[in-house]
């Protein structure tokens, strides 16, 4: 570092005081430092500056305010550019959602049946319904929609759109079957060459309690309707028998609930008084088992150790009812 | 963790879940490409640098120890199997006549899928490729195959700040945390305040929604609303000083009718700080007809705007004329003298204009009516019908005082006795009166669906984002919702429908690396040397 030049000792002292003088004359100059004579500039390096050139070129500004679905990648549907196994997939538009609460809750079509007719998962149509049924609670009350948020959202997605009576395309595989962990391996079964080794065979080959994919679909009584179909029935009266027997079938799991609830409120005995309401149960207490930690007791026995306070134990919960 | 220095750096770029723009331009220029293999980088070398980025992106709030954890190796992947494909066939034609030599059929179960394929039809290509690219050549097979390195990630996937981000709820998986822990997010119902909650199959979760529309929303600026405030107290103050001028007015005349006066304070016997509300109201200093010719001034200027707007279409305002519908909005309360801060639904309110607008003509029929008999009264000069005059004119101040009550037909027959004598002039003279401060039918219902589509999206200074509400720029880059998430946007909650899954040529889980990169991270955790 060079040493800095002090008033008193330096031959240029009377050129600096000139100087100063100079400048505390032009008191208006806004410059904060006396010897400079160009405005001092903003620091921006070079990245930052190509960063704002592409940002505010012809590119970058059509990111800022696009008018629909606008990625980066090179392919449309490709938001990382590096990544083409990844693609924004379009998902259900208002319209659709709301065909399919109107189908289900108005209709009273059953779910299975309504995913297979519009190509959606049974997990999405089971979804739509339980969120259209909030977003509808939430209009009876008179709670405020985000619809401007809504509206920019969809505008931004691309969208699969469902319309009745035409033919559409299906948003999603209805019968998508997860690949099993023992069916991973690679499995060498000498056959022989004049027997019928079908899915069934296969799946015993991995392992004696594997379940063929028949068996391991979500939609079993459709793959029944086109088997139907291909020995000659009717294309109508094998989907009227897919409709009635996914009727039965969410019928049945209705009363078994309803079952459930009707037990459970025999088994109770409600107490009202002003302030509180008690519920009775009758509790048998060798329920707990012999060392007092069976899953089915009620309560915890005395004395036994319960260490859901214990450092060092996760607090955080792994399921919400 | 604490948020590292320097989080968006363009000289040491990382990618970041976050919609920031810096983050999209480092995107752009394809910042977490994996290297050229030349010189020679050892396998650990390579597996350090590909897990340095990946873990830069894929939750770098959460401390590696713990990510570590949760590594999972086994990776899950779904095949789409049509019931088509499996009722025609039992799986042995894929194997017949394998032993004598025969190829095998082309039937699979891909080929019955009426899913719609990927698209691979490309926009634009930015660059030429670079020939003998390595990278490239090793990619090029991947879509063909079911690329489960790409999830090496899933598991963060479950977690519900990630979950929130994903959902297009907040603009970082940062955001997305805070949210949670500020108890903004409910998981079925119930509030949870744990970010790493790993949500289950069939789990709703619930965002706020003024915490989405705060996250998503275009930023308020400093000083955003000053000139609106402004606007807002100008007209506070001119409305008060209007009325403390009719006030001293009729202070200066009512000397003279002492009895109306009087009459007046038995009416509505009134303290005076209450005076300073509203002009609308009743005040005990005032005779009923400078009270009309106060509210008419009020009328008018408040619809003097109103007028304007009503030629636009109400479905796409501008941000000025939303501005202009604000300032209305708290003109009409002041108006209708409902407290400041009252939340008002448009309906009511325009309900309310219409009761005192139906009424304010009522009055300003019989006022009209006094006037053209005083009129009639000078031209005939008729001595003695003019105490008579008197006492009808007594008579309709009598009605004036109990307007609401008025049975119908007796205001029909007072509009037409009022109108037999009109001269021209006065009929142009009551129809622009009546042009400045009412509005016709139509013109209410007009500005009662320019409300309703105001309220939609209104300006609100209280807010703590820009309104009207505007998505951030440079948002849609990044708005996707991957499949394993059913979202609702109008009530901001979403289902976890099942865990991410690897398909042929696709994965669920959004990484921004190449298939390369995910492979050598996987083999980092894996463990194995």
């Amino acid at each position: 570092m060079a040493p800095r030049l002090s008033a008193t000792c330096s031959p240029l002292a009377p050129v600096v005081d000139a100087c100063l003088v100079q400048s505390c004359k032009s008191q208006s100059v806004p410059f904060a430092r006396t010897f400079s004579s160009t405005p001092c500039r903003q620091k921006m390096s070079r990245a930052r500056q190509q960063m704002f050139q592409w940002l505010n070129g012809r590119e970058g500004s059509e990111f800022a305010e696009p008018r629909g679905p606008k990625y980066l990648g090179p392919l449309q549907d490709q938001p990382f550019p590096l990544n083409p196994l990844f693609r924004s997939q379009p998902v259900l538009d208002e319209h659709t959602r709301e065909l399919i609460w109107d189908k289900v809750m108005k209709r009273g079509e059953s779910l299975k049946a309504v995913s297979a007719e519009m190509g959606v998962d049974v997990r999405r149509v089971a979804a739509v319904v339980r969120l259209k049924e909030v977003e509808k609670q939430w209009q009876r009350e008179g709670k405020k929609l985000a619809t401007p948020y809504a509206k920019a959202v969809m505008n931004m997605l691309p969208k699969t759109s469902y319309r009745e009576g035409e033919k559409n395309l299906p948003h999603e595989p209805v019968n998508e079957i997860h690949v099993h962990k023992l069916t991973m391996q690679q499995l060498f079964v000498p056959v022989s060459e004049s027997r019928h080794f079908t899915r069934e065979d296969a799946a015993k080959a991995f392992h004696d309690s594997m379940l063929s994919v028949d068996a391991r679909s979500p939609q079993p009584e459709l793959i029944k309707m086109e088997r139907e179909i291909l020995n000659g029935k009717s294309r109508q009266e094998s989907l009227a028998k897919f409709k009635e027997a996914t009727q039965n079938e969410e019928d049945r799991v209705a009363r078994r609930i309803a079952g459930e609830q009707r037990r459970e409120e025999e088994a109770t005995t409600r107490v009202k008084t002003d302030r509180y309401e008690f519920r009775f149960k009758e509790i048998n207490a060798d329920d707990v088992g012999y060392n007092g930690r069976s899953r089915k007791g009620t309560g915890w026995r005395y004395g036994a150790p319960f260490d859901d306070r214990k450092r060092g134990l996760v607090k955080i919960p792994t399921s919400v009812p | 963790m604490r948020k590292p220095y320097r989080f968006y750096s363009l000289s040491r770029p990382k990618l970041r879940q976050s919609w920031n723009k810096y983050n999209l331009y480092n995107l752009y220029r394809q910042t977490g490409r994996e290297p050229q293999i030349r010189g020679t980088p050892t396998f650990f070398q390579q597996k350090w640098a590909a897990k340095a980025k990946t873990r830069s992106y894929h939750g770098e709030h959460i401390p590696e120890k713990k990510w570590v954890r949760l590594f999972s190796r086994r990776l899950l992947s779904a095949v789409d199997m049509p019931p088509e494909y499996l009722a025609a066939h039992d799986g042995s034609e894929q194997a017949a006549g394998r032993g004598s030599g025969l190829t095998t059929s082309t039937v699979s179960a891909e080929s019955f899928s009426k899913v719609p394929r990927l698209s691979t039809q490309e926009r634009s290509r930015r660059r030429t490729p670079v020939f003998g690219d390595v990278n490239k050549l090793l990619s090029d097979q991947f879509n063909n195959m079911t690329p489960y390195m790409q999830m090496t990630f899933a598991p963060l996937e479950r977690r519900l700040d990630t979950a929130v981000f994903r959902a297009l709820f907040a603009s970082s998986v940062r955001q997305a945390r805070q949210f949670v822990i500020h108890g903004a997010v409910t998981v079925n119902g119930k509030k949870m305040v744990h970010p790493s909650y790993q949500l289950n199959p069939g789990d709703m979760f619930q965002v706020d929604v003024e915490k989405v529309m705060y996250g998503t929303g275009v930023q308020k600026p400093a000083q955003a609303h000053q000139r609106l405030r402004e606007n807002l107290e100008a007209r506070q103050k001119k409305a008060e000083q209007a009325y403390q001028n009719a006030i001293k007015k009729a202070a200066s005349s009512a000397e003279k009718p002492a009895e109306s006066a009087a009459e007046a304070e038995a009416e509505g016997d009134k303290p005076e700080a209450n005076a300073e509300a509203a002009e609308g109201e009743t005040a005990a200093s005032l005779t009923p007809e400078a009270e009309w010719q106060l509210k008419n001034k009020a009328l008018k200027a408040l619809l003097k705007d109103v007028k304007k707007l009503l030629k636009n279409n109400p479905k796409d305002l501008t941000a000025k004329e939303k501005k202009q519908l604000r300032l209305f909005r708290a003109d009409a309360k002041r108006f209708l003298s409902h407290p400041e801060k009252s939340e008002a639904d448009p309906a009511e309110l325009i309900d309310e204009l219409q009761l005192q607008m139906k009424s304010h003509e009522l009055l300003r029929e019989s006022f009209e009516k006094l006037d053209l008999k005083e009129s009639q009264e000078h031209d005939q000069a008729e001595a003695a019908a003019e105490a008579e005059a008197e006492g009808a004119q007594a008579a309709a101040k009598e009605e004036t005082k109990a307007q609401h009550k008025q049975p119908e037909v007796n205001r029909e027959r007072q509009i037409e006795k009022g109108l037999e004598g009109l001269s021209e002039e006065q009929k142009t003279k009551a129809k622009r009166i009546m042009g400045d401060a009412s509005l016709s039918r139509e013109e209410m219902r007009k500005l009662a669906q320019m409300l309703r589509y105001d309220e939609e999206n209104p300006i609100d200074d209280s807010k703590p984002y820009a309104t009207p509400w505007r998505p951030r720029p440079y948002m849609s880059a990044f708005a996707f919702i991957p499949r394993y998430l059913e979202v609702n946007p109008n009530i901001c909650a979403a289902v976890y429908l099942r865990h991410p899954v690897a398909r042929k040529g696709m994965a669920e889980v959004p990484t921004p690396f190449s298939y390369l990169t995910s492979q050598l991270t996987h083999n980092w955790y894996l463990e194995r040397g």
